[in-house]
């Protein structure tokens, strides 16, 4: 009986060791490290894992033609978690663990917040500062040319959004509007703006609300009953595709008139329609930025590469920046008196031969031999000012038609 | 009426799935003889009843034969109506939770049963394992999730509880996953007129309720089974857990983190009607079950009641099935069974749903029905020899209406109307099975192959061998492989989001598949003791877990894992006492498939299911009074450290582990009471958690479940 027992506990040991024998792989080091800042969790987390998706696509991409002059390049993805304070803390986490460069966070709040702390000299770095580029960001204002050091945005200006979005809800007879935007920076800028612009439209042009909405509630229904009262039934609407699809239901439930709906480009994605009351967005229409390559096979890409996953608006800015970020290293790399800010501007300059979206990794070993080129984006050409705002790009409308996003024009 | 053992065993084979009856004429006498089971008999002792039955033992569930636990091809755990009884469970889910290879998250709607470090994860409802009575698929079709509370059963019905671990498609195609959970009912002719329990008691500081009745008989060739069970309890007052990283909350619930509607619902009606001859026998059995619960810890968003009761998410569910069950004794060797039933089942009116939105609540619509038919030869050439061969036939018609959003003002549906969904989902599977003893008692080895082909994600040939050999009279080991699938449900197909975040449906989901190897050794040296060790490997692939979706989430076959198992339980049973003590150790890793940060943060280590769980109990007679014999006994569950789960991790941005916690269950009773001479009545002062533990248990939605609170309440049975 005992030696029984004793067969049984050692096969009972022997399969535990082989259960036992997995560890964890030890994380990657070496190579280019570039942070990236998302807002994984938190009122903003949306889009967080498809614009992360657009990085690390990029990346694989990069890392198949050979890396940046013969270096990998590694992600390392923080969560912002959303808020400022956060933001800041793993900006910290980032700068001390000597990335290259940081691409992100989400929001110009949270930028701001960083960028001191990303400024800051380090030693023992590969570079003093790293680079900083935040693709969903534009300038909160017009750029003043007035700047320290550089701070890369690639999104088109708040104002320009702004004024474009109220020349549509003037285009389309709405006299009387509402506008409603998130409290980040972005969102306000862009709300001032068509605040300010409508009016001066045409004669009779009213804003007949501003509200700015808390990105982190489950309801706005004061808000809704807000605009009712003022017998709004025109909302110019800039905020994260949760709160605008929470928002766009509540007028659903409250109002007798469905409203007409001016919609900012984080909202041009079909995952805010699919969360909405079937027809409730029916004839919306939007601003987004004008993205050259939509039928360049970028989507087509993405999806295969992510298990059937669409690449949202913001996908587009976020392969464009760590593209444009490899070009800029390997410029860089092969001419060290330049600046990573000097080089960045540099890969954006259209001197020489074009670099596309699917062409980084050509791209980047004809850099390694000396070619001049430049990256022509997935959203445009990439103008940038010597700040690192981008110079304002054309803007398309688009509009909803039987549950799909239809882009009118370029 | 007293129960004749030498009768009962036997009919525990003869359930309404007329297992084979192959090897129980030469199985059924166990180790304690003859003598052993008249001296039950004479005393009608519950305690003699049940040490003897203890060792005799028949389940039917393994190979759809009736043969001894020990001989079963499959780790096979047996709950009889006794151990029902003496620990006081009053659902399934309680059973399950006490069951060595089992670990149960209570989300206060409907529970998770994980199996040997597998998790379904958010809104599982126990979908990973396959519940049947008699052996038919319980299942609610729309979502594949089990009901394991009061409204699964009358449990003054059931017969014996016989719990497989590993996987089993081979005999029960899809969701026969992880495990199989078989109820039997009490067989016609060991009916009593009445048997009655009733229970009345608090859950912390609120009034609690249940009863549970069974009536019937046999008359001549006919039998008549009724069954009824219901509850009103109430978990309210349960507090939202501190370690909760991100709940979704309502505006105006301020600081407040106490629930204010976990009340609870249930209610359960069977019905049997047979006839039953020298050829075979026909039995018409209906089945109706509902259940409401307060929502005040529901995934779509938590803490939304109002003192008021104007607002609040309120689950409502019910289904009914009829099944008729045929066998014909074609000849001496040959049995043909025809078993076919009809379900239905769906969203009550009753049910709404809070999304945060001071404006309106939704309110779901979902219904299915259809009919789940099966015919199968039983051949028995040789006593030492059987086949089993039959084709199932399954339709399945889902209407997924569209979600409505009702305005809280006036009542009425808001503008935007949408579209329901219908889907006929249609599967037919045709399987065999083989078993065959090769040394009697020595070997015996099984085998079986079953294939389905579905109309929505295709094929699947699931398969299972094994060998149970008697090694000397008191040792029997088992060594099996098996390999089962889960098949994705109609929600995971086609789920319509209730609010930003929710779940979307992928219609392009597949089947997760499991292979499982287990080796099995019990050791029984005396009828007092008893011990049973075994370890398993199981290979998970295309396991589904939610990925994002955009906003949204949506199921993928991306993830794979790997789950090692040693369980353990002894026993030590007399007539003045019962003992058993019982110990899980889990060793598993995931390959989640996917890349970024939530994966990297995550990692390899598996989530959710404790490392080890540690199960002990004890019943002993105290000296008391001659006239009112007393027992008193204790229950311990012991749930080691366990990692949230991925999401609760990826919002807190860094990896934890939940705090291992202690539950203590308390009972003192009556034994062998006769107020009415010849007829048992017992009465029985229970205490669940007496010490309070809160978990608290993992939850998938950025909060954490507290565990069912502690309640205190007199349980009155009495069987005439």
């Amino acid at each position: 009986m005992f030696t029984e027992s004793r067969r049984l506990a050692s096969l009972a040991l022997l399969l535990g060791l082989i259960g036992c024998s997995s560890e964890d792989p030890a994380p990657e080091s070496g190579g280019i490290a570039v942070g990236l800042l998302l807002p994984f969790t938190g009122s903003s987390s949306a889009t967080a894992s498809n614009l992360e998706r657009a990085t690390l696509y990029a990346a694989d991409r990069i890392n198949a033609g050979g890396g940046i002059d013969g270096k990998r390049v590694r992600i390392i993805s923080r969560d912002t978690h959303s808020e400022v304070a956060r933001g800041v803390d793993e900006a910290k986490f980032l700068r001390d663990n000597c990335v290259d460069a940081v691409i992100g966070p989400e929001s110009a709040g949270i930028a701001e917040a960083i960028r001191p702390e990303l400024s800051q000299s380090r030693r023992g770095c590969d570079h003093e500062t790293a680079l900083f580029i935040s693709p969903l960001v534009g300038a909160g204002q017009e750029p003043s040319g007035q700047c320290t050091e550089a701070w890369f945005r690639l999104a088109p200006s708040a104002k320009a959004i702004g004024e474009a979005l109220a020349k549509q809800a003037n285009d389309h007879a709405a006299h009387r509007v509402a506008i409603m935007y998130s409290s980040s920076p972005y969102d306000q800028a862009l709300g001032q703006a068509a605040a300010e612009r409508f009016p001066k439209l045409a004669s009779g042009n009213e804003v007949a609300l501003s509200v700015q909405l808390d990105p982190d509630a489950q309801s706005y229904a004061s808000a809704v009953r807000a605009a009712n009262a003022a017998g709004v039934t025109n909302v110019i609407l800039a905020v994260s595709p949760r709160a605008g699809a929470i928002l766009v239901n509540e007028f659903d439930a409250l109002s007798s008139k469905r409203p007409q709906w001016f919609l900012s480009p984080l909202l041009k994605t079909e995952l805010l329609v699919q969360n909405v009351a079937p027809q409730a967005l029916e004839g919306a229409l939007g601003v987004a930025p004008g993205i050259y390559e939509r039928d360049g096979g970028f989507p087509e890409a993405f999806s295969m590469r992510w298990q059937g996953d669409q690449p949202l608006e913001g996908a587009y800015f976020y392969y464009d920046a760590m593209a444009l970020l490899a070009m800029a290293l390997g410029k860089a790399a092969k001419d060290p008196t330049l600046t990573l800010d000097a080089a960045l501007l540099a890969a954006t300059k259209p001197t020489g031969e074009p670099v596309s979206w699917d062409g980084i990794e050509d791209g980047l070993e004809r850099i390694h031999k000396g070619k001049q080129l430049y990256y022509s984006g997935l959203t445009g050409p990439l103008r940038l000012q010597a700040c690192g705002s981008r110079a304002s790009g054309l803007t398309t409308d688009w509009t909803v038609t039987q549950g799909t996003i239809v882009t009118l024009a370029d | 009426m007293k129960l004749k053992l030498a009768s009962l065993i036997p009919l525990l084979g003869l359930s309404i799935l007329q297992p084979s009856k192959a090897f129980a004429a030469d199985d059924g006498k166990g180790e304690a003889g003859d003598d052993g089971k008249e001296a039950a008999v004479e005393g009608d002792s519950v305690s003699d009843l049940d040490l003897v039955k203890l060792l005799n033992v028949e389940v039917s569930t393994a190979s759809k034969t009736s043969e001894s636990v020990e001989d079963a091809p499959a780790v096979i755990t047996v709950v009889t109506r006794e151990d029902i009884r003496r620990w006081g469970y009053q659902t399934v889910a309680e059973v399950l939770s006490h069951t060595v290879g089992f670990y149960l998250i209570d989300d206060d709607i409907l529970p998770n049963a994980s199996v040997r470090g597998v998790s379904g994860g958010l809104g599982a409802e126990s979908g990973g394992i396959k519940v049947m009575i008699d052996g038919r698929s319980v299942a609610y079709r729309s979502t594949s999730g089990n009901w394991l509370g009061v409204e699964l059963i009358p449990l003054e019905t059931v017969e014996q509880i016989e719990i497989i671990r590993g996987p089993a498609s081979a005999l029960y195609g899809a969701d026969a996953f992880l495990g199989v959970v078989n109820i039997i009912t009490t067989p016609p002719d060991a009916m009593r007129p009445v048997r009655l329990r009733l229970t009345g008691g608090l859950t912390e500081t609120n009034p609690s309720t249940r009863f549970d009745l069974a009536t019937g008989g046999q008359f001549g060739h006919w039998d008549l089974m009724l069954g009824a069970a219901g509850e009103y309890d109430d978990r309210t007052g349960l507090s939202l857990p501190a370690e909760s990283p991100a709940p979704t909350l309502p505006v105006g619930v301020g600081s407040r983190r106490t629930t204010l509607d976990l009340k609870r619902r249930s209610l359960v009606l069977s019905s049997r009607i047979g006839y039953g001859g020298d050829r075979g026998h026909v039995h018409l059995s209906g089945y109706a079950s509902g259940l409401t619960r307060g929502g005040d810890l529901a995934h779509w968003a938590q803490l939304t009641a109002t003192e008021d009761g104007s607002r609040g998410t309120r689950v409502a569910l019910g289904q009914f099935r009829l099944n008729l069950d045929t066998l014909l004794k074609a000849t001496s060797t040959l049995d043909l069974a025809l078993q076919s039933t009809y379900f239905q089942g769906g969203i009550l009116p009753q049910d709404r749903v809070e999304i945060g939105s001071d404006l309106f609540y939704v309110e779901r619509h979902q219904a299915y029905r259809g009919v789940d038919s099966m015919l199968e030869a039983r051949y028995t050439p040789l006593s030492r020899l059987n086949f089993i061969a039959g084709v199932e036939a399954l339709l399945d018609h889902e209407t997924l209406g569209a979600p409505e959003r009702i305005n809280r003002a006036t009542g009425e549906r808001v503008l935007s109307g949408g579209t329901d969904r219908i889907e006929d989902l249609v599967n037919l599977g045709a399987y065999a099975s083989v078993n065959v003893k090769v040394l009697d008692p020595g070997l015996k080895l099984t085998g079986g192959l079953r294939y389905d082909k579905h109309s929505v994600y295709g094929g699947q040939f699931t398969g299972r061998i094994g060998a149970t050999s008697r090694l000397s009279k008191s040792v029997v080991a088992k060594l099996l492989y098996g390999s089962a699938f889960k098949a994705p449900s109609p929600y995971l197909l086609y789920a319509t989001p209730l609010r930003p975040g929710d779940v979307v449906g992928n219609e392009y989901l597949k089947s997760q598949l499991v292979k499982t190897a287990e080796y099995q050794m019990s050791w029984m040296p005396a009828r007092i003791f008893g011990i049973t060790s075994g370890v398993s490997y199981s290979w998970l692939s295309d396991k589904a877990e939610f990925t994002p979706q955009g906003i949204n989430q949506t199921a993928r076959n991306v993830a794979a894992q790997r789950s090692f198992s040693w369980e353990t339980r002894a026993d030590v049973r007399d007539f003045s006492y019962n003992l058993y003590a019982s110990f899980d150790l889990v060793k598993s890793t995931r390959d989640l498939g996917q890349e970024g940060y939530a994966a990297t943060l995550v990692g390899k280590q598996n989530v959710v299911y404790p490392p080890w769980i540690a199960r002990a109990g004890a019943m002993f007679a105290i000296p008391s009074v001659p006239d009112v014999p007393l027992e008193l006994g204790a229950e311990g569950l012991w749930v080691g450290p366990r990692r949230a789960s991925d999401t609760s991790i990826v919002e807190r941005g860094e990896s934890f582990e939940l705090p291992a916690y202690f539950q203590l269950d308390v009972t003192l009773a009556t034994r062998e009471l006769y107020l009415i001479p010849g007829h048992e009545t017992r009465f029985a002062l229970r205490g669940k958690n007496l010490l309070v533990a809160r978990g608290p248990d993992p939850g998938f939605s950025g909060f954490e479940y507290p565990i069912q609170p502690a309640q205190l309440f007199l349980e009155v049975e009495h069987v005439y």
